[in-house]
C-alpha cells in the first residue's frame, strides 16, 4: 500500500507543485494591494484562493481515481497482486495527504492576513477564552470525518457505475446518477431513524466562564450545544463502513477492464 | 501439480455477444503455447481473464490450482496488447515500480534486457516509439520470475529486426519451472518457439496439438495450418 | 545462424538430420560434446523442448550418449561415420535414381553420366 501512495505523489508531484504555486503566487498579488484594499477585503480574498484550490484538490483526486478505473494504466494497477483495501486506502491517503498540504499553504496565507486584521488579536483571544476545547476538538473530527466520508461515497459510487456498465462514457455518467440517488436515499434513511431515536449527545460549544458571562446578559437556560444524535452517527459510520468494506471487495474481485 | 493453467468450460459474454463460449486449455510446466486465432477470436479476453482483470461468465479457471486472485496476480506476469504505464514515467521509473510492487523482479536481468534492447534508462516513455514500448514492456514481464506468462500480440506492430529481438529474449527467459502463452497471428515468425499451438475462433478451441505432431500429421507448416484453419 | 527450417516437417527431425550430417562430414568430430540445449535453441531460435526431443532421438539411436550434468556426446565410434554417411546418402541416392529413371535413363547410361560429372570436376 505505501508503495501505491508513493508512486501516486511521485507521479503528480509537479502538479501538485503548480497548484501550491499558484496559491502562493494569487497570495503575492493579494499582497501587493495591501494599503489599496481594507485588510478584510484582502483576508477574504485569500480565504476564496483557499476555498477554490479545496474544491480544485478535490476534484483533481476524483478524476485521478476515475483515470485508473476507465483508462489504460487500470491494466498496470489491477494486475498487481494487491488487496482491494490497499488500493483504496491508498488512494484516500494520496488525496488526503494531497489535500492537507494545499490547505496548509493557503489557510496560513489566509491566517497571515487575518492576524493583520486591526481588532483580530482581542477577537482571537475571547474566542480563545469562550469555546470550549471540546467545541474545537469535534469540529476539527467532524471536518475530517465529513471529508473522508465524501471522498469514500464518490469513489463508492465510480466504483459500482464501472463494474455495472461497460460503456465508459454512460459509466462516468451513472456515478453521478448513482451519487444523486443514493445520497436521496440516505437523506431519507436519516430522517427516518432522527424520528425514531432522538436521543442525542449534547456537546457545549462555550466554555464554562463565558456561559456564565453570556447569562449575565440574557436569561440563557442552558448553554448553546450542537447535539449529535447518537443513532445518526452510528447509521452515518455503518454506511461509511458499507462504502468502504464494498468498494474493496470490488477493487479487487469484480473489476473487468 | 504440473498444470499451470487449466480452463474448463470457459464463458464469457457481453450483452448479447459471447466472447468465450466453452473454452478448454491446458498448460504445463515448461511449456510454450501458441494461442492463434483472428482479431476476435477472443484470445486477448482469455488472457485478460487469466491476467486477473476480467471476471468470467461460468466456467473455470485456474492458475497453479487457484482461482484468479491476489496469489495469482503475483504468479502471472501479463503482457497486454496496449500501452499500460503511466505517462508520467521513464523506463527506470517503471524498473522501480515493478521492482517495489513485485518480489520476483529480478533487476539486473531487467538492466541487462534494456540494453539488449537497446533502449535507455533515462528515456520518457512517452517518447518512445510503438516498437521500443513493446520492448520495453517485454522487458518489464520477462524480468519477473513468474510461472505463467502472457504475452498478447508480442510482435504486434513492431519492425521484423525489432521482432527478431523480442523472440530471442523470450527464448532467453525460457526456463523449465515456467509456462508460457502467447497470442499472435503473426505465426510464421514465431512457429518454432511454440511446444503446443492452439486454434481459437468465435470463443472455443478448433484444434490443439504438440506443434511437431501437427507437422508430421498435416504435412505442412503451423502457419499454413492456421490458413487452412481459418479460411 | 539463422537456418532455414522447412517448417512443414517436425523441426527435431531436422535437427537430427543436421547433426548427422555434421557428424558425416566430420564438422562435429566422433566423442565430441554437442552444445547444449539452451545454445542451439538461443541460435536456431528454437523451442528447447524441441531441440530436447532430438538429442534424445539421437540418443534412442545410438548415435550419442548423454552424461547426466556434463552434457550430449556423439559416441566414440568411428564406424559412426560412414554408417550415417550410408544413411544419408541412401535417400539422396533413392530420390536421384528415381528423377533419372524418370527421365528415361537406363541403369548403365545413369553410371556413364555420373562418372563423366564426376571426371569433369576433377579437372
Amino acid at each position: 500500500m505505501w508503495n501505491l501512495i508513493k508512486y501516486e505523489l511521485k507521479g503528480y508531484y509537479k502538479e501538485l507543485a503548480i497548484l501550491v504555486c499558484s496559491i502562493i503566487f494569487c497570495n503575492l498579488l493579494l499582497f501587493t494591494r495591501i494599503n489599496i484594499w481594507p485588510i478584510q477585503v484582502i483576508t477574504m480574498g485569500s480565504f476564496l484562493v483557499a476555498f477554490a484550490s479545496t474544491i480544485i484538490i478535490f476534484i483533481w483526486n476524483i478524476s485521478l481515481y476515475n483515470r485508473d478505473l476507465y483508462g489504460n494504466t487500470g491494466y498496470l494497477l489491477f494486475t498487481l497482486p494487491q488487496k482491494g483495501y490497499s488500493i483504496l486506502t491508498s488512494k484516500i491517503l494520496t488525496s488526503f495527504i494531497q489535500m492537507t498540504v494545499v490547505n496548509i499553504i493557503a489557510c496560513s496565507f489566509t491566517i497571515f492576513n487575518l492576524s493583520r486584521i486591526n481588532d483580530f488579536d482581542k477577537i482571537f483571544q475571547m474566542a480563545k477564552e469562550s469555546l470550549s476545547a471540546q467545541a474545537v476538538i469535534l469540529g476539527t473530527f467532524s471536518t475530517l470525518y465529513q471529508y473522508i466520508y465524501l471522498l469514500i461515497f464518490i469513489y463508492f459510487c465510480i466504483t459500482i457505475s464501472r463494474v455495472a456498465i461497460r460503456n465508459k462514457k454512460i459509466g462516468k455518467f451513472g456515478a453521478f446518477v448513482s451519487f444523486v440517488i443514493i445520497s436521496v436515499i440516505l437523506g431519507k434513511l436519516n430522517m427516518w431513524i432522527l424520528s425514531l431515536f432522538p436521543q442525542s449527545i449534547k456537546v457545549n460549544v462555550l466554555t464554562p466562564q463565558s456561559f456564565l458571562q453570556l447569562n449575565q446578559y440574557a436569561n440563557v437556560t442552558a448553554s448553546p450545544a450542537i447535539s449529535f444524535n447518537i443513532a445518526y452517527c452510528i447509521f452515518d459510520f455503518i454506511t461509511l463502513a458499507a462504502f468502504f468494506l464494498i468498494t474493496s471487495y470490488l477493487l479487487e474481485h469484480k473489476m473487468d477492464i | 501439480m504440473d498444470s499451470v493453467l487449466k480452463v474448463s468450460n470457459l464463458t464469457k459474454t457481453y450483452f448479447k455477444k459471447s466472447a468465450l463460449s466453452g473454452f478448454d486449455l491446458e498448460v504445463n510446466k515448461g511449456k510454450i503455447v501458441g494461442l492463434l486465432g483472428p482479431n476476435g477470436s477472443g484470445k486477448t479476453t482469455l488472457l485478460k481473464i487469466a491476467g486477473g482483470i476480467l471476471k468470467e461468465s461460468s466456467g473455470e479457471i485456474l492458475i497453479d490450482g487457484k482461482a484468479p486472485g491476489v496469489y495469482t496476480k503475483s504468479i502471472v506476469s501479463y503482457l497486454p496488447d496496449l500501452n499500460y504505464l503511466h505517462k508520467w514515467m521513464k523506463i527506470n521509473d517503471a524498473i522501480e515500480y515493478f521492482k517495489d510492487f513485485y518480489s520476483d523482479f529480478d533487476v539486473d536481468k531487467a538492466k541487462d534486457l534494456l540494453i539488449f534492447m537497446g533502449l535507455e534508462e533515462n528515456l520518457k516513455v512517452t517518447s518512445l516509439s510503438k516498437g521500443m514500448l513493446e520492448k520495453l514492456n517485454l522487458t518489464l514481464v520477462l524480468s519477473r520470475k513468474a510461472k505463467l506468462y502472457l504475452l498478447d500480440e508480442p510482435l504486434g506492430g513492431v519492425d521484423p529486426t525489432s521482432r527478431e529481438k523480442i523472440i530471442d529474449a523470450i527464448l532467453k527467459n525460457y526456463s523449465e519451472d515456467s509456462s508460457m502463452i502467447v497470442t499472435t497471428h503473426l505465426v510464421n515468425d514465431i512457429e518454432r518457439l511454440f511446444d503446443e499451438v492452439a486454434f481459437i475462433s468465435e470463443g472455443k478451441i478448433a484444434l490443439s496439438g504438440n506443434a511437431e505432431e501437427l507437422r508430421r500429421e498435416k504435412c505442412m507448416s503451423i502457419d499454413e495450418l492456421y490458413r487452412e484453419v481459418f479460411k | 545462424m539463422d537456418i532455414e527450417f522447412d517448417e512443414k516437417t517436425p523441426i527435431y527431425i531436422q535437427i537430427m538430420n543436421l547433426i548427422k550430417r555434421d557428424i558425416a562430414n566430420k564438422k562435429i568430430l566422433v566423442g565430441e560434446k554437442l552444445p547444449s540445449v539452451r545454445e542451439i535453441s538461443s541460435k536456431l531460435r528454437v523451442n528447447p523442448n524441441t531441440i530436447q526431443r532430438a538429442y534424445q532421438e539421437l540418443e534412442r539411436e545410438g548415435i550419442t550418449h548423454t552424461l547426466r550434468g556434463t552434457g550430449t556426446f556423439v559416441k566414440e565410434d568411428f564406424q559412426l561415420i560412414s554408417e550415417l554417411k550410408k544413411e544419408m546418402a541412401k535417400d539422396i541416392i533413392d530420390s536421384f535414381i528415381s528423377g533419372m529413371k524418370n527421365l528415361g535413363f537406363e541403369r548403365d547410361e545413369i553410371i556413364n553420366i555420373v562418372s563423366i560429372e564426376l571426371n569433369k570436376e576433377e579437372v
